[in-house]
This record gives structure tokens, C-alpha cells and sequence, in this order.
């Protein structure tokens, strides 16, 4: 059972999982904020691997990938960030990581140099489940969760499919579109999130425009999982002197909410 | 990268590197998937044309034939221009023009007579 499970089985409320992407605004910056967001009793971390052309990010994703690539980010140096922030934190850390920077690395290589890292699972936004056993056989071997994603236009099938093929948990996109700040959440968010629920036996966690106190109180009950990227983001951007100031109270006004 | 296992411009990050190229169809970081695999195969041998070249071509058949050739196939032109002294008079040389060049004399325009005084015939234009 690696940390992604052992989180699950033992969560009490719904999973708070913020994103936030590697060296948005510093790798510094990076490490303290994921120590906190812990602190404040986030229950998984998902850390964006900055990328030249992230097709699933709207554009508060896209700045933040562009400035961390300023930094000099890489897969390489996030993986080694990784390895020396596991000897503070034993917080569960997803990295979401296009294809390209994964293959370009080499998918046996990376798997390797992961699991050493201490990281505990990977999405990968623009992997097909069709595509997805060469990288997934790799992960298995070493314990790590490759987690799928499902959309309001996935067939039944195709969530068959995914709840076969997806490890740790299945990652709901909300909403038919890319990342990003949303007033409201769709009508019919719930009785979708039912409809995976059925067909599935594997956690799920909704993301995609989450990204106000009133969208967690409408899915908490539904999912095991609520993930909040781009308004975590917008608030590091609006901060980039000191994101905890503004990230963190944000983070802690979710919990008394369930 | 956009959903295609194909030769792409990269660094050694798997970042995607800019592109620049004079005619907007090549003005993109990957491959086409099916010149990926014909090159996979040997089947088909890639050669490269810069824009200046490419510009040259777009007048040579203008000029010669009045067919006005889109940029992306001038820089086929350009090469057959390259290619043919090579080889001998009885051979024959096919080009898959692509497209036509009425969609790019706006950007040749202003390519050759410079920024200004392009912009200011599309004024004179409107």
C-alpha cells in the first residue's frame, strides 16, 4: 500500500488536494509551501511539473508553468527536490507531468528515479488509457499510482475502463474544458459523480474549476477527493513575495466547511 | 506532443522550443505523424529550406509560370531549384503544390518592401 492508499483508507472527510506547480514562484518557495499546506491538513499534494505547452491548463496554469520554466525547472530537478524534501514530510506528492517531459526522460528511468525520490503518484493529462500500459506496467513495479482522468463525456465503458486500469484514485474532470477559476459548478456535477461512483470502486477526486468554499460544500459529500489548482495558483501569483500568507488561510477556510 | 508520437523540436528537457518559419503552415514544433513514419521507414528523405530560399522560389514560379505557389510548397520549389542541375536533362521532377499563394502576398509584401510599407498598402486598401 503505498501513501496515496494508505491516505484514502484512512481519511475521515473528504481528501483536500491542492496543486500547485514545481517552483512556482521558487523550488524554495515550493518546499515550504507543501510543508504547510500539510500543516493545514491537506491529506495529497499535487505538484505540476512545469511544461512548455500544457493543452489541459487554462491560462493562470499556463503563467505559472512559464514562470517556473524561467526558474529552470525541469522533470530532473523536480524529481531531486523531491528526494531532499521526503526527509521532512511523509505527505502523499502526485506529480502531474504532460507526456513529453516523461518520455523525453525515458519511462523506465523515471519510474526508477521516482519511486527513490519518494513520489507516490503521476498524471499525466495527455495519456490516453490506450497508450498508458508501457508506462503504467513500469509505475506498478515500483508502487506508484498512475491515476487516469475521466470527463462528463466519458462513455461507460471507457469508465470502465479507466476504474481497471487507474491506481491510488481516479481524478473527475468537472467540467468540459481546461483548468482554471469558475463561478459556479455544473447543474449536473452530483448525479455525474453518482453515475462514476456506480461503475467504479476506486476513490474519486473531482478537480477542474473548484474554486470557491461554496463548490467544496456542494461535492463533499459526493467524492473522496476535492482538488483545487488554479485559484491556489492565482493567489502564489498575486503573492509571489509571500504565497503562504494568502495560500494557506484560503487552504484552512475549506476544512470547517465539512 | 498534441496527442502525436512524432519528431518534434525539443530541448533535452522534453520542453517544446519555439518556432519561427515564413510560412504559417511550418510555423509548428512537430512532425506530421505520417512524414514520421515515412521517415521511420526510409521511405522518403527530408531536406530542409530556409526562408529566403523559400521567398526566392515563391517569385521564381510566379514569375516563370504565374502560378503563385503558397509558401509552404515554395520551399519544395526552392529545393527542386537546388536538385534539378544535378541530375540529367530526361529526368522528370514532381512537386505536390499544396496550396496556393493568393493567401500569402500580403506577408510576401511586406517581407520584401519591409513592415511599413506593407502595412500602409493594407491601409490604402481598406
Amino acid at each position: 500500500m503505498n501513501r496515496i492508499e494508505r491516505a484514502f483508507r484512512e481519511r475521515e472527510r473528504p481528501l483536500l488536494i491542492p496543486y500547485i506547480t514545481c517552483g512556482d514562484p521558487s523550488l524554495e518557495w515550493t518546499g515550504r509551501l507543501i510543508l504547510s499546506l500539510e500543516k493545514a491538513g491537506c491529506g495529497i499534494i499535487e505538484l505540476g511539473i512545469p511544461f512548455s505547452d500544457p493543452i489541459a491548463d487554462g491560462p493562470i496554469i499556463q503563467s505559472a508553468c512559464n514562470r517556473a520554466l524561467k526558474q529552470g525547472v525541469s522533470l530532473r530537478k523536480a524529481i531531486s527536490f523531491v528526494l531532499n524534501l521526503r526527509k521532512k514530510t511523509e505527505i502523499p506528492l502526485v506529480f502531474l507531468s504532460y507526456y513529453n517531459p516523461i518520455y523525453k526522460y525515458g519511462l523506465s528511468n523515471f519510474a526508477d528515479d521516482a519511486k527513490s525520490a519518494g513520489i507516490d503518484g503521476l498524471i499525466v493529462p495527455d495519456l490516453p488509457v490506450e497508450e498508458g500500459k508501457p508506462l503504467r506496467n513500469l509505475l506498478s513495479k515500483n508502487g506508484i499510482s498512475l491515476i487516469y482522468l475521466l470527463a462528463p463525456t466519458s462513455t461507460e465503458k471507457r469508465i470502465k475502463m479507466v476504474n481497471r486500469e487507474s491506481s491510488g484514485f481516479i481524478y473527475y474532470v468537472s467540467l468540459l474544458g481546461v483548468t482554471g477559476i469558475r463561478e459556479g459548478l455544473s447543474k449536473s456535477l452530483g448525479i455525474e459523480i453518482l453515475r462514476i461512483k456506480r461503475l467504479s470502486n476506486k476513490p474519486i477526486c473531482v478537480g477542474f474549476g473548484i474554486s470557491e468554499p461554496s463548490h467544496v460544500r456542494e461535492i463533499k459529500d459526493l467524492v473522496d477527493g476535492i482538488i483545487i489548482g488554479s485559484k491556489i495558483v492565482s493567489l502564489i501569483a498575486k503573492n509571489p513575495g509571500s504565497p503562504d500568507k494568502a495560500v494557506i488561510p484560503f487552504v484552512s477556510s475549506m476544512f470547517p466547511l465539512y | 506532443m498534441h496527442g502525436c508520437l512524432s519528431y518534434l523540436l525539443q530541448d533535452n528537457n522534453g520542453q517544446i522550443k519555439e518556432t519561427y518559419s515564413i510560412a504559417a503552415g511550418l510555423d509548428y514544433p512537430g512532425v506530421g505523424p505520417e512524414h514520421s513514419f515515412y521517415k521511420e521507414k526510409n521511405r522518403a528523405e527530408y531536406v530542409s529550406i530556409g526562408d529566403k530560399e523559400a521567398l526566392s522560389a515563391f517569385f521564381l514560379l510566379s514569375e516563370i509560370e504565374g502560378i503563385i505557389p503558397a509558401l509552404e510548397s515554395a520551399h519544395a520549389i526552392a529545393y527542386c531549384a537546388k536538385l534539378a542541375p544535378k541530375l540529367s536533362k530526361d529526368k522528370i521532377i514532381i512537386i505536390n503544390l499544396s496550396g496556393r499563394g493568393d493567401k500569402d502576398v500580403e506577408e510576401v509584401a511586406i517581407k520584401v518592401r519591409g513592415q511599413e510599407s506593407g502595412v500602409r498598402s493594407r491601409n490604402k486598401d481598406e
